[in-house]
């Protein structure tokens, strides 16, 4: 139940905060009062859930983005993110998968994915956008980056050859290489190297060749190699790289 | 000295879909070809397509003494033979590509569906052809290519812009990467 039902959010917006408070000191659920706040006066709740004087308590946040939809009314995604994560670092992965899922295309996705994830930028926000429109720019995005780990773990869960193409349309060879690799781990059948020439130009063998170091699997060998057979001189060594693999 | 013949690559994060680049030698007879295919398909099937054209290049039946001329015709006549359902959803009508052949009597350009054709000199990029040049044609596989361009001197590399580019003159600081030629 909302324990500011007879209070109005334009005047009383100081004892809505000490009822809040209140309430999260007694240890009872806020969701009732920020659903209603959230109804009522979508700019009050921005100001009690990220203004400089908002509840720094990790429940009254984590109902508050129940409430998201109401918060963006009132302020720009990309700063009510980026005050969430300040807000509450608990909450991070939640709310970076929050921002990802409802603005898959948005650009201030790619600090603030680094911020929250490190080493591992752009995972979150790509497995979030791997259905959208935006999916290829966001690739993009993070090669430009530079979140090669990301990119490369996204291409391992995934199997999906697009990570392999930005980062070889960024330069990053290595990186394309073992995105490659490990796409063809997951998915054999994902047209990776048709992706990788359509960015990179007619002869990709120069990143064909940095693939073979991080071969593991005889079975992604002979897809990669399957999708390599037109190219007769890198087929013909792959082929005598997998005749000496044993089959896991 | 044999040329090279280049093709821009296209707008956009994918330049090169269907693009394609090969070098035929017999001899002192060398063909270089660059061109695109499929365009409007997607990524796998311009692949496909494209590798189907740099095999037959490679492979066309050019007769050990033939002349640029014969060489030309030989590898086009190979292009030519491929069915047009390997060749994407317009059956090879979209081919767009370039040919440069040089014998030890001079170097001769062809194509089809090119914008612009120019020569670079490792300074800079002079056009070989303006206005209503026959080189100038719109895409496709007509059973003979519209004509040769005589060229008066050696040119090492040929650099063309697909027909539909408004693309101006390329430039040398960085044609390379948009031709997709890379270390």
């Amino acid at each position: 139940m909302s324990a500011i039902a007879d209070l109005d959010p334009r005047r009383d917006l100081n004892l809505i905060r000490e009822r809040i408070e209140r309430q999260l000191a007694n240890d009872e659920d806020p969701a009732p009062t920020l659903r209603d706040l959230a109804q009522r006066n979508p700019i009050a709740l921005a100001d009690l859930v990220i203004g400089p004087r908002a509840p720094r308590d990790i429940r009254w946040v984590k109902s508050a983005l129940l409430s998201i939809e109401a918060l963006e009314e009132a302020i720009a995604p990309n700063g009510l993110y980026r005050q969430l994560v300040k807000l509450c670092p608990t909450l991070q992965m939640e709310i970076l998968e929050l921002g990802a899922r409802r603005h898959p295309a948005a650009s201030w996705l790619i600090e603030l994915s680094r911020h929250i994830e490190g080493q591992q930028a752009g995972v979150t926000h790509l497995t979030a956008s791997s259905g959208h429109p935006s999916f290829t720019q966001n690739c993009w995005a993070h090669a430009a980056a530079g979140h090669l780990p990301g990119l490369i773990t996204f291409a391992t869960h995934t199997g999906k050859a697009e990570p392999a193409a930005a980062l070889a349309a960024h330069g990053h060879l290595e990186a394309a290489a073992i995105a490659m690799v490990r796409a063809a781990e997951h998915s054999p059948d994902a047209p990776i190297v048709a992706l990788l020439t359509a960015v990179w130009g007619p002869d990709p063998t120069p990143i064909l060749h940095k693939m073979l170091p991080h071969l593991r699997s005889r079975d992604a060998a002979e897809a990669l190699s399957k999708q390599c057979s037109r190219y007769p001189q890198f087929s013909s060594l792959m082929n005598t790289i997998i005749g000496a693999m044993v089959r896991a | 000295m044999s040329p090279h013949a280049f093709l821009h690559g296209d707008p956009g994060r994918l330049p090169f879909v269907g693009h394609f680049r090969a070098v035929r030698t017999i001899g002192t007879t060398t063909v270089s070809v660059a061109g695109r295919i499929g365009l409007r398909s997607d990524a796998t099937q311009a692949f496909r397509a494209a590798r189907l054209i740099e095999t037959a290049i490679r492979s066309a039946t050019v007769a050990p003494g033939s002349d640029r001329h014969e060489a030309m015709a030989a590898v086009w006549d190979e292009i030519h033979g491929i069915d047009g359902c390997d060749l994407g959803p317009n059956n090879g009508d979209d081919l767009t590509i370039l040919l440069a052949a040089a014998d030890q009597d001079g170097t001769g350009i062809s194509g089809m569906g090119l914008g612009g054709v120019w020569t670079f000199d490792d300074h800079q990029f002079e056009p070989l052809v303006q206005g209503n040049h026959p080189l100038l044609s719109g895409p496709g596989r007509p059973e003979r290519l519209a004509g040769v361009l005589t060229l008066d001197k050696v040119a090492h590399t040929i650099v063309a812009v697909p027909h539909e580019h408004r693309t101006p003159i390329p430039a040398p600081s960085d044609w390379k990467k948009r031709c997709g030629v890379n270390p």
